[in-house]
C-alpha cells in the first residue's frame, strides 16, 4: 500500500461531539474488529467499496455500462457483485451518478489534501480550540499514513484527537504518542472472553493498550458505548468504570446505541444485518452516569 | 416615590407575583386571534370629509388628532404599560388612505386564506363594504399607479420585481426615541414654535414650512391628549379596583399625565413614553418595521434612576415583560400576496442591544441583558431582538444572546459592528453616527433619527431576470414579452452574462420608476409629520420626512434568489458554454419542459456542478460577482428625495411568493421548488459541508457593497448546540464568521421532527416560534409553502 496516501471514507467539517470545540473529523477506512453492531459497516474493509442508495436511484442504468468489470446488475433488482468489483481507481460507476445513488466509500487522500481541508476551518477552530479528530474505522490500521498526518498537523499547530478501539500492536500507538493531544478510547467490555467472541479483538490490545497509554501520560477520554445485550448490565458498567479508575483515567462519555447505521448494511451489499437492538431509555442512560460517577469518574452523555 | 410605595402595598395585599402577571398576559395574547378592526377607517373617513380643504400635511395631522381623541381606548386587566392600537388586542386597523382595492376584493377571504388569517365580523364587513368604495381613486396606491409606466406594470405582473410598499404606509424607520425620553413633547413643541416664529412672509417656502410646523404641533399635542385619556381611564378604573390593582392604576395614571408630555425619569415612565410614540407611529401610518432601535441605550438612564431609588431589578423585568406583550398586540392587515411575502403576522419591530457607543467603547448594560432574558423567557415573536457584536463585546452578553438562540425562537439576530460601521461610513455617515447604528426591520443598517432609508423599496426577482434573458425577453411562464430582446446566440459565457446584465439594468430602470412613483404619491398625499418630529433635520428645515427632510436619504431595494442565480450561471458557464455538452437550445427545451423527461440532466446540473455554500471557491466567486454587480448596478440611480440607492441582499420571505410565477432554472431547480431563502443563504439543501463551510462561502461575498444588509439563516439541530460546549461553539462560530467580515447571521435551533409534528398537529404547537428571515413568527400561522421551506433548509446536525 502507498503510505503517501491514506484511504478515507469521509471527512466531516463542523464536528462538535468528538473532542473540544469545532473540529474536522477524518474517517479512516479499515478496522480489525468485526462488531456486529458497527454503525459504519463501510469502514471495516480497507479497500474502497461501492454504496448504493435505492431511494435516490432514478434507474438510468448508467453505472451498469460504466463498470469495467461487469459487477453491477439490474436484473432481479439492483445488485453489485462485491467479488467482481475491483474498486478501480477511476471509480467510473459513481463518478457519473449525478443522482448520488451510487457512491464510493474509500477515497485516496494525501496528507496535504487533508491538511488543506482542515485548515479551511482554521478560523473557526482557533475561536473554539477545535482541531482535527481522526476517526474510523480504526486509524491504526493505516499507521504509516496516520503518523505522517498527525506529524503534519502538529507542524501546523493543529490540535489532534484520535478515536480508537486500540485493537493494534502497542508499537503503532507508541508512534502516535508524540503528536496526539487527546485519545478518545473505546472501552466496550472488560471480559476478554466476551470481547473476543463479540468483536474479534484481544483484551491484551483492547484493554492493555489503554493502560499503557495512561501510564505514558497520554490525555485520555474514555468512551463507553452502550450495546444492549452485550455490555449494558450494571455489573458490566461497574467493571468498565473500575478498569478506568485503575488506569487513572478521569473522564468517560457514555454513548447511547443508535440504529442510524443499519440501512448501510444493505447499501454496501454485505449480505448480513446486525441484530435488532433498541437504544437505551434516558433513565437507563442516566443510571450509567450514576454508576460511573459513583466510582469518582467525570461522566457525561457523549 | 409613589411607584415604590404601591409596590410594597401590593405585596401586603397579596397581589399577583411578577411572573404570574406576565405569564397570564402572555397566555391571553397567544390565545387571541387577529381580527380586523374598522373603527380607524370610520374615523379617518369622517376626518377626510371634515378637513378636505386642508393641505395634505395638515389634513394628516388633523386626522391623527381626531384618531387620538376618538378612538376606543382600553386598559387590560393587570397590564402595567398601556396604550392600544385597535378596539381589541391584535386588532388590525384599516388604512383606506393608502389603498382599498384589495380590501374590497378580499373582504370575504380574510378568514379563509392560507396565510395570516384575520377574523372579520359580518357587521364590520358591511361597514367596510359601505365605507371603502368612496376611497377608490384617492389612495396613494391609485396615485402611484397612475404614473407607473405600462412596461413596469407588465414586469410586476410577471413578478420580475415586487413593489412591496404599494398598498400601505411605508414604515421602516427607527426614530429618535431618545429625544422624546430626554426632553418630552412640550420641549419639542417649544423647539417647533421657535422655528415657526422665524418664518416670515418675505421668504420663499416659509408658508409651506409654517404649515408643516403647525402640523407637527398638532400631532404632538394630540399625543399628549391621548396619554391624558389613558390617565383618566386608569383613574376611573381605580375607583372600583381591588386595593393592589388600585395602586397600580393610580401609578399608571400618574405616569400617563407626566409622559410623553415631559422628560421620563423612572423606568416605567421611559417604557410608557416610548410605547406611546411607538404605538402612535403605527396608528398614524400603518408601516411595519417601525423599529425601537437602541432601546438599551436610551432607557438606561431611567433604569439607573430606579436602581438608585432602590427599585428591584425583578420589578424592572416585570415592566419589560409587560412591554413585550404590548409589542405582540400590534397587528397589520396585508393583502393575500403580502401575507405570503410576509408570512405569519410579522411586524419587524427590531430592538437592538449591545454594541459600541459613539466613542467606540462597549455599551452593553443591564438593560441589554434584561432584554435578552425577557425575550428567552417569554418566547414571543415580537419584538425582534437583535444583538450588536464587536471584538470587545463582553462574554456575558455573548452568553445571554446564545441562551436566547438556544431557546429556539430564531432570535437574536446577530450584527457585526466591525462590518456594519464601515458600511455606514461608506454611505456618508460620520464615525460617531456609524457607531451608533441600529437595525430597521430585518437587517437594514440605520442611524436612528437621522435617516430615511425607504427600506421598503421592493424586491428584485433575480431568477426571473435570468429566465427572461434565456428566453430573449419573453417570460416563458406567461408567454408575455416583458424584457429586452437580449439575443438567441451567444459567443461564450461572458457574452451571455453581459446580456444578463443589460436585462438586469432594464428591469432596474422600471423598478426605480415605480419606487419614485410610490414616493411621489406618499409625499403629496400622506406626509408624516409625526415621524418628522423625531427625525433630524425635518424640524430644522421645516420639511416632512417623506419630502426629503431627513439628514440622510437613501432608497434601498433588495435582491431575491442570489444563490439560484449564481448556481445557474455556473451551470451555464460549465455545461453549455464550457464543455458544450448541451446546446443553448437544449437548455431552453429542458427548462420549458420543467425538466420533465430530462431527470438525469437535471441531476447533472444539480449535483455535477459545484454549488454556492460549500466553501468552493469557484461557486462562491460566482455568487460574489452576481451580488456585487447587482448592488453596483442599482447604485447608479438617483432616488427620490435626493437620495442615493443602497441595495441589499435579503429576501425576507419574498422568495416564497415567487413560487409558481418562476419556471425551472438551470441550477436544476424545478418550477415547484422555492428559490433560496434569506438573501445570502445557499439554496435550500445544497450546502452539504456543514455550517463552517456555509459561513466561509457567505463571507466571501462583498459585504461592504451590500449597504442595505446581507441576511444569512443557519439552521441547527438542538443537539448541535447542547450543553456548555454547544454554547461555546455557537459563540465561537459567530465570532469567527464576523471576523471574516460578514454582516449578519441568525440561527434557527429546531429539529425537523418538531416542525413536521407542528404541521400535522398545529393545535399542539400554538406557541412554536421560528425564524423566517430577519424575523420570527408563530410557525402554525405560516402558509404551508413557507412551512415546508423552513423544514427543508439544510439542518446542521452534530457529527
Amino acid at each position: 500500500m502507498d503510505t503517501k496516501k491514506g484511504i478515507l471514507f469521509d471527512i466531516q467539517r463542523f464536528s462538535v461531539h468528538d473532542g473540544t470545540g469545532i473540529r474536522t473529523n477524518v474517517f479512516f477506512k479499515g478496522c480489525p474488529l468485526r462488531c456486529d453492531w458497527c454503525s459504519n459497516p463501510e469502514s471495516q474493509d480497507l479497500r474502497p467499496q461501492p454504496l448504493y442508495d435505492a431511494k435516490k436511484c432514478i434507474g438510468c442504468g448508467g453505472c451498469v455500462q460504466r463498470c469495467p468489470s461487469g459487477a453491477i446488475s439490474t436484473e432481479n433488482g439492483y445488485s453489485i457483485d462485491t467479488q467482481k468489483c475491483f474498486a478501480c481507481a477511476e471509480l467510473p460507476c459513481a463518478a457519473g451518478c449525478y443522482a448520488s445513488a451510487l457512491t464510493i466509500a474509500g477515497q485516496s487522500y494525501t496528507v496535504e489534501d487533508i491538511i488543506r481541508i482542515v485548515k479551511r476551518d482554521a478560523v473557526f477552530d482557533g475561536a473554539s480550540s477545535g482541531g482535527v479528530t481522526i476517526s474510523g474505522g480504526e486509524a491504526m490500521v493505516q499507521i504509516d499514513f496516520l503518523e505522517a498526518l498527525l506529524k503534519a498537523c502538529k507542524e501546523q499547530e493543529i490540535d489532534t484527537a484520535i478515536e480508537t478501539c486500540s485493537a493494534c500492536g502497542w508499537d503503532s500507538i507508541r508512534r502516535t504518542l508524540p503528536y496526539t493531544d487527546t485519545y478518545l478510547c473505546d472501552v466496550k467490555h472488560t471480559d476478554p472472553e466476551k470481547l473476543w467472541r463479540e468483536t474479534g479483538g484481544r483484551a491484551e490490545h483492547l484493554l492493555e493498550n489503554i493502560r499503557r497509554l495512561a501510564e505514558n501520560g497520554a490525555y485520555i477520554v474514555a468512551r463507553a458505548p452502550q450495546i444492549p445485550g452485550f455490555n449494558t448490565e450494571d455489573r458490566e458498567s461497574e467493571d468498565i468504570g473500575r478498569f478506568l479508575v485503575s488506569c487513572g483515567i478521569q473522564r468517560v462519555e457514555v454513548l447511547n446505541f443508535h440504529k442510524l447505521g443499519v440501512p448501510k448494511y444493505t447499501k454496501c451489499f454485505l449480505g448480513r444485518t446486525p441484530k435488532d437492538r433498541e437504544p437505551l431509555e434516558p433513565e437507563a442512560l442516566e443510571r450509567k452516569l450514576e454508576i460511573f460517577r459513583g466510582l469518582g469518574l467525570v461522566a457525561e452523555i457523549g | 416615590m409613589t411607584h415604590i410605595n404601591w409596590k410594597t402595598a401590593r405585596k401586603k395585599n397579596g397581589g399577583l407575583s411578577m411572573k404570574e402577571r406576565v405569564r397570564e398576559l402572555r397566555t391571553k395574547n397567544l390565545m387571541q386571534t387577529p381580527e380586523i378592526c374598522v373603527e380607524r377607517a370610520q374615523i379617518v373617513t369622517a376626518a377626510y370629509e371634515e378637513y378636505k380643504n386642508l393641505p395634505a400635511v395638515l389634513l394628516r395631522a388633523k386626522t391623527f388628532e381626531k384618531l387620538m381623541n376618538e378612538m376606543t381606548i382600553w386598559i387590560a386587566e393587570n397590564e402595567l404599560i398601556v396604550g392600544n392600537q385597535a378596539e381589541v388586542a391584535k386588532g388590525a386597523p384599516v388604512f383606506p388612505e393608502y389603498s382599498v382595492d384589495w380590501v374590497l376584493r378580499e373582504l370575504d377571504e380574510f378568514e379563509e386564506r392560507t396565510s395570516s388569517r384575520f377574523r372579520l365580523t359580518e357587521e364590520n364587513r358591511a361597514v367596510l363594504r359601505d365605507l371603502l368604495p368612496a376611497w377608490t381613486g384617492r389612495t396613494t396606491k391609485d396615485r402611484a399607479l397612475s404614473i407607473i409606466p405600462q412596461e413596469a406594470k407588465d414586469a410586476m405582473d410577471c413578478q420580475a420585481f415586487l413593489l412591496s410598499p404599494l398598498s400601505s404606509g411605508l414604515g421602516h424607520i427607527a426614530v429618535n426615541y431618545q429625544k422624546l425620553l430626554d426632553f418630552g413633547l412640550e420641549e419639542i413643541m417649544n423647539e417647533i414654535q421657535e422655528r415657526r416664529s422665524h418664518c416670515t412672509p418675505l421668504r420663499a417656502g416659509d408658508l409651506e414650512r409654517k404649515v408643516f410646523y403647525d402640523a407637527c404641533l398638532i400631532v404632538c399635542g394630540a399625543m399628549i391628549a391621548f396619554a391624558e385619556r389613558f390617565a383618566a381611564l386608569a383613574e376611573e378604573q381605580a375607583k372600583t379596583a381591588e386595593a393592589a390593582r388600585q395602586s397600580e392604576l393610580l401609578e399608571i395614571a400618574r405616569v400617563c399625565r407626566k409622559v410623553p408630555r415631559r422628560r421620563a425619569d423612572s423606568f416605567q415612565e421611559a417604557l410608557q413614553s416610548f410605547w406611546f410614540l411607538h404605538l402612535c407611529l403605527q396608528i398614524d401610518s400603518n408601516g411595519h418595521s417601525m423599529s425601537p432601535g437602541r432601546f438599551d441605550q436610551y432607557t438606561w438612564r431611567c433604569y439607573q434612576h430606579d436602581m438608585d431609588a432602590g427599585v428591584s431589578p425583578e420589578y424592572e423585568e416585570e415592566l419589560l415583560g409587560c412591554l413585550w406583550i404590548k409589542f405582540s398586540e400590534i397587528s397589520k392587515l396585508r393583502d393575500y400576496m403580502g401575507s405570503l411575502a410576509f408570512g405569519g403576522y410579522p411586524m419587524f419591530q427590531n430592538l437592538i442591544v449591545g454594541g459600541q457607543d459613539v466613542h467606540g467603547n462597549d455599551a452593553t448594560n443591564d438593560v441589554s441583558l434584561l432584554c435578552c432574558k425577557v425575550t428567552s423567557e417569554l418566547k414571543l415573536a415580537q419584538p425582534s431582538l437583535s444583538v450588536r457584536w464587536h471584538k470587545n463585546s463582553p462574554v456575558y452578553l455573548k452568553r445571554a444572546a446564545a441562551e436566547v438562540a438556544r431557546s429556539g425562537i430564531g432570535m437574536p439576530a446577530y450584527f457585526n459592528d466591525e462590518s456594519i460601521i464601515p458600511v455606514l461610513r461608506n454611505i456618508g455617515c460620520s464615525l460617531e453616527e456609524a457607531r451608533d447604528y441600529c437595525e430597521v426591520g430585518c437587517v437594514e443598517p440605520h442611524v436612528a433619527g437621522r435617516m430615511e432609508g425607504m427600506y421598503s423599496s421592493g424586491f428584485t426577482n433575480l431568477c426571473k431576470i435570468l429566465e427572461v434573458t434565456i428566453f430573449n425577453g419573453e417570460d416563458p411562464v406567461t408567454g408575455k414579452t416583458i424584457g429586452l430582446p437580449s439575443g438567441d446566440r451567444f459567443e461564450d459565457y461572458h457574452d451571455f452574462y453581459n446580456a444578463y446584465r443589460r436585462q438586469q439594468r432594464y428591469f432596474m430602470d422600471l423598478h426605480v420608476q415605480c419606487v419614485s412613483a410610490v414616493e411621489l404619491a406618499h409625499s403629496t398625499l400622506c406626509p408624516t409629520p409625526l415621524v418628522s418630529c423625531f427625525v433630524d433635520d425635518c424640524i430644522e428645515r421645516g420639511l416632512d420626512v417623506r419630502c426629503g427632510g431627513a439628514h440622510y436619504n437613501y432608497t434601498s431595494p433588495n435582491a431575491v434568489g442570489l444563490a439560484n442565480l449564481s448556481d445557474s450561471l455556473l451551470v451555464m458557464k460549465k455545461k453549455i458554454f464550457g464543455e458544450k455538452k448541451y446546446t443553448y437550445e437544449d437548455l431552453r427545451r429542458m427548462l420549458r419542459a420543467n425538466y420533465e423527461g430530462y431527470e438525469p440532466v437535471r441531476l447533472e446540473f444539480l449535483n455535477g456542478v459545484p454549488k454556492y455554500g460549500n466553501d468552493d471557491d469557484e461557486a462562491d466567486e460566482m455568487a460574489r460577482i452576481c451580488g456585487e454587480d447587482y448592488c453596483k448596478d442599482f447604485k447608479r440611480y438617483p432616488g427620490w428625495r435626493g437620495s442615493s440607492y443602497q441595495p441589499g441582499l435579503q429576501s425576507i420571505s419574498a422568495h416564497a411568493l415567487f413560487v409558481g410565477s418562476l419556471g425551472a432554472t438551470p441550477d436544476g431547480r424545478t418550477k415547484e421548488m422555492l428559490v433560496s431563502d434569506g438573501g445570502v443563504s445557499p439554496a435550500q439543501g445544497r450546502d452539504v459541508n456543514g455550517p463552517t463551510a456555509e459561513m466561509l462561502s457567505v463571507a466571501k461575498l462583498n459585504h461592504l457593497e451590500a449597504t442595505n444588509g446581507a441576511l444569512l439563516n443557519v439552521k441547527f439541530h438542538p443537539a448541535a448546540v447542547r450543553g456548555e460546549m454547544g454554547m461555546q461553539n455557537l459563540i465561537a462560530l459567530t465570532d469567527a464568521f464576523f471576523r471574516l467580515g460578514a454582516q449578519h447571521v441568525q440561527y434557527n435551533v429546531m429539529d425537523s421532527e418538531t416542525l413536521r409534528d407542528a404541521q400535522e398537529h398545529p393545535e399542539r404547537h400554538g406557541d412554536l416560534i421560528v425564524r423566517v428571515a430577519g424575523f420570527s413568527v408563530l410557525f402554525t400561522t405560516l402558509d404551508v409553502v413557507l412551512q415546508n421551506d423552513i423544514i427543508e433548509r439544510t439542518q446542521h446536525d452534530c457529527c
